[in-house]
């Protein structure tokens, strides 16, 4: 599939983990870049701009006329969101006002799940004659046309397809994953006991163990990783003095699906002696797909 | 025959402590314009309410129910229980109040479902943490009860009010395909509830030249934010909060200031940090009630994502209330939220008329104006009128 936003997804692009195609029109606000984040079902584009929030949904309300979508932003008492249906991919905007500046997310799925709340504002069924009726307008298909569409359904859902191999995830570390004071702790590469290489950052914080733990399961949730593990354990001084001693939160993300290259992150927290602080020990490792050694 | 006086004499007495009270509601809700993703132009709400009361000495019981039902599918059409109130749409059946109080001296320790209110402002009450809303009419919202333990402990000039919620009932947002959701519907994965308790505290004075309040909360945020799903759903989860909050009201003359204000943190990292404050003036004239004000809003830390919050998307506006009693039968009042940037209008107009002891019939209407990307000029298509008709016994 094409990536006309080449100009913006540069990596992605490279790197062969484009499903999706944001429209070419949807351009950033003029003098930002964009930061690309893969999913299972959509595409997230995120950058940061030091204009207005008026002035980035002017930006956007631009976009849109020129390329002939209805614009229609709504405000959810935070930020102003934007939806709309681009032929390539349906679209979710958001935009926040910051500090100094507007922060903007643009998000591109293949296709909205339809809302899964049918509401009508009548509860009337339909008369036996007008069933009929509609029946007699959309006649029943033949075995050969649910055969088509049988097939066209597998194909679109990827059911009996052939896997391949497939390289790792890039090792980039994710610009969401920062300590507890929201700043990036100076980061370190590593190759771990099965090869496989990772970046590892580490800090001491005064935070309480459980503060540490929820930031980094919302981090994690937050960004479309599945959580595998947590857990947190106390140790105890020779009195008898209970305390929070070590932690951790684990989690994986599929970026291109699954089965397919995945992401793990794993968030290590301690401390040895009452009180300490704790020691945040944060490691993000990427795998590769190896689809031989697998049977579907 | 003596045994049958004697019943009779107990059922006189049970009677005394035992009491009732109720009303049936229609109310009819019509909207002139369509909304892009709602061509319905009426809709017809009915809601009856029972509640019952039995006192003993110290110990005081209520029980109260709710039974609805509407034409716009806003009220579910399943009878399954729900006793947090943390449905999608309203409850065909649902437990209004269901607690025992107990009183001696001044303490007073209520435990069961109820409603909590907070706060002193009229409008917009930044300190009402324990009184989730439904918003599925944003504009014509109801307090929804909670499940709480309160301790009060009161003499007459303080007031210490601490509040424990084991879990928390959420604020029932608009469907998001209806028109008070947005444009474009989207699908909603199921939510993700916290599990963990909250609890609050408040202390309340009364000086001779103000009443004031400091109130504190902790727990999570009873209106949402949104996180998408890898399925690019969008799933609703509370974030953790904190608040930090304090009322006042101080009677001068012929106005009365009433102030209140709150901090609100969040260790979750999608969530803002700010204060929301309202200052407003209040007089009495006659059969006259006046009230104008303005609601600001300060974010000490973006961090957001998507998320629902009508009370932040009413602040940053002057908000005004007006009422007029006419007689003991009639009255009327008009209420308006103009924000500050003209981007958005909520006017509403409203008259009462009570017709004997039991009916009573409400005519009025909301007029809404502004920018569609305003979170109050977004509803520019929900202008209605409102007609309601109460039988109360």
């Amino acid at each position: 599939m094409k990536c006309p936003l080449a100009a913006i997804l540069p990596l992605t692009v490279q790197l062969g983990f484009c499903q999706l195609a944001m429209p070419s029109w949807l351009v950033p606000y003029p003098g930002a870049t964009a930061e690309i984040r893969n999913f299972q079902a959509y595409l997230e584009a995120g950058y940061a701009t030091s204009a207005s929030p008026g002035a980035v949904v002017d930006h956007y309300r631009k976009l849109f006329e020129s390329a002939n979508l209805p614009f229609q932003p709504n405000s959810d008492g935070i930020g102003t969101n934007i939806r709309g249906a681009a032929a390539e991919c349906d679209l979710l905007i958001s935009i926040r006002s910051q500090a100094a500046g507007t922060a903007v997310r643009v998000s591109c799925a293949e296709k909205s799940p339809q809302y899964n709340e049918a509401v009508t504002t009548t509860t009337s069924r339909p008369t036996p004659v007008r069933r009929a009726a509609r029946t007699a307008q959309n006649p029943q298909p033949s075995s050969d046309e649910i055969l088509t569409r049988h097939q066209q359904k597998v194909a679109e859902l990827g059911i009996h397809r052939t896997y391949e191999d497939a390289p790792a995830p890039p090792l980039v570390w994710p610009a969401w994953l920062v300590d507890m004071n929201h700043t990036h702790p100076p980061l370190a590469s590593g190759v771990d006991k099965s090869g496989h290489e990772f970046l590892r950052a580490r800090y001491i914080t005064s935070s309480p163990m459980t503060a540490i733990r929820a930031l980094y399961t919302d981090l994690l949730r937050a960004n479309g990783y599945t959580i595998n593990s947590s857990s947190i354990s106390t140790g105890h001084t020779v009195s008898g003095i209970q305390q929070n001693a070590n932690g951790h939160v684990e989690g994986y993300t599929y970026p291109d699906g699954t089965p397919g290259p995945r992401t793990e992150i794993r968030v290590h927290f301690s401390r040895s002696h009452l009180n300490d602080p704790i020691e945040v020990d944060m490691r993000f490792t990427t795998f590769a797909f190896v689809a031989a050694r697998r049977q579907f | 025959m003596k045994l049958l006086l004697l019943l009779a004499a107990a059922a006189c007495a049970a009677a005394q402590s035992f009491s009732q009270r109720g009303f049936l509601e229609s109310t009819g809700v019509f909207y002139p314009q369509t909304a892009p993703n709602d061509s319905g132009l009426a809709v017809g709400e009915s809601l009856f309410r029972y509640e019952a009361f039995y006192k003993l000495t110290d110990l005081r019981f209520a029980a109260g129910i709710d039974a609805r039902f509407d034409t716009h599918q806003q009220t579910d059409r399943s009878l399954d229980p729900s006793w947090f109130d943390r449905t999608r749409r309203r409850q065909p059946l649902a437990v209004r109040t269901f607690n025992a109080t107990y009183t001696h001296g001044k303490l007073t320790f209520e435990a069961g479902k109820q409603l909590i209110r907070w706060g002193k402002a009229d409008i917009l009450t930044p300190t009402d943490r324990f009184a989730p809303s439904d918003f599925l009419n944003v504009v014509e919202s109801d307090f929804l009860p909670i499940t709480a333990a309160r301790l009060t402990y009161g003499t007459q000039s303080n007031t210490i009010d601490l509040v424990f919620e084991p879990r928390l009932t959420p604020s029932r947002i608009p469907l998001l395909n209806q028109r008070w959701g947005t444009p474009i519907p989207i699908a909603e994965a199921a939510p993700d509830f916290p599990g963990a308790p909250q609890y609050g505290a408040r202390w309340n004075h009364i000086g001779a030249a103000a009443e004031f309040s400091f109130s504190f909360y902790n727990g999570f945020d009873h209106l949402p934010l949104f996180r998408l799903t890898p399925a690019f759903a969008l799933q609703r989860f509370y974030p953790q909060l904190r608040m930090y909050g304090a009322d006042a009201a101080i009677p001068l003359g012929p106005v009365t200031v009433k102030s209140e204000a709150a901090y609100f943190t969040s260790t979750n990292p999608q969530s803002d940090e700010y204060v929301l404050y309202v200052l407003q003036l209040e007089r009495q004239a006659g059969e006259w009630s006046f009230v104008a004000g303005y609601a600001g809003q300060a974010v000490t830390d973006h961090r957001s994502t998507l998320g629902y919050s009508p009370i932040r998307g009413f602040t940053r506006s002057i908000v005004a209330h007006a009422s007029y009693t006419i007689d003991t039968n009639r009255s009327i009042s008009v209420d308006a939220v103009i924000h500050q940037n003209g981007q958005g209008e909520w006017v509403r107009a409203q008259y009462t008329q009570a017709f004997g002891q039991h009916w009573r019939a409400t005519a009025g209407f909301a007029i809404i104006r502004g920018n569609a990307a305003d979170f109050i000029g977004q509803y520019n298509r929900n202008s209605h009128a409102l007609l309601t008709l109460r039988y109360s016994f």
